[in-house]
């Protein structure tokens, strides 16, 4: 996730990066053990797919005051693709 | 800042014991309210008791076929939990609608009705779930992502 984060520029100041990493990893570990989320459409399905909606509602803990969402997203997508 | 102490107790007999040797006393759980309010100083309790080791974290059926569920869970565990989710749908979307996963792996069960009073000061000056909804919606984007991501 580090080295996904450093790829796809994920970051500008830096001060929210080590927070959107530890959230990326156990966000992505959730997801895996099917805890379901505010955008899942079935309670009871367990969500396989990293869909931009769940990455987003599964992030929103964590604020980038850079807005550097569009690179964080793509450096989690890489990591969930290769995970899964 | 302000210095206040601090105990753990070990069971509910020894938190009202606590309590009743020190009434200014607050307790603390997930202390994602308390905290909140300690640092802009509405609350400023002198003593602390945290009753997190009281193992009341369990969810349980009960014999009428219904669901116990102890003070201590976490918002997330509730949410999470197959039986909450299978039969009690609106806890489960309820709880996932509110706040961050960060908070709702500290909130409990229980302290949110407890919380204190000041809250609904704070809270006035929340949008609502609806607000949010209805906000989205003009942008058009789903409520699901009516987050502070873009």
């Amino acid at each position: 996730m580090q080295a996904a984060f450093v790829k796809h520029d994920g970051f500008q100041c830096g001060y929210c990066t080590p927070g959107q990493i530890c959230s990326a990893v156990a966000m992505l570990g959730e997801l895996k053990a099917g805890i379901p989320s505010h955008a899942s459409a079935d309670l009871l399905a367990r969500p396989t797919a990293l869909t931009p909606d769940e990455l987003r509602e599964r992030m929103s803990g964590n604020i980038c005051r850079c807005a550097a969402y569009s690179n964080i997203a793509e450096a989690i997508t890489e990591v969930a693709g290769r995970s899964a | 800042m302000r210095p206040f102490t601090y105990e753990r107790a070990a069971s509910p007999a020894a938190a009202a014991a606590a309590a009743a040797a020190r009434p200014e006393a607050k307790f603390i759980a997930g202390g994602t309210n308390l905290l909140d309010l300690m640092k802009l100083e509405i609350e400023t309790p002198p003593h602390l008791i945290d009753v997190n080791g009281l193992g009341l974290d369990q969810i349980e059926a009960t014999p009428e076929g219904g669901l116990q569920i102890g003070a201590l869970v976490r918002n997330t565990d509730l949410a999470a939990d197959e039986r909450v989710r299978r039969d009690y749908g609106l806890l489960s979307r309820a709880l996932l609608a509110g706040a961050s996963g960060q908070l709702r792996n500290k909130a409990t069960t229980a302290g949110q009705p407890a919380a204190a009073d000041p809250l609904p000061l704070l809270l006035r000056h929340q949008p609502t779930l609806q607000q949010t909804r209805s906000r989205a919606a003009a942008a058009g984007r789903s409520a699901a992502s009516a987050g502070r991501w873009p």
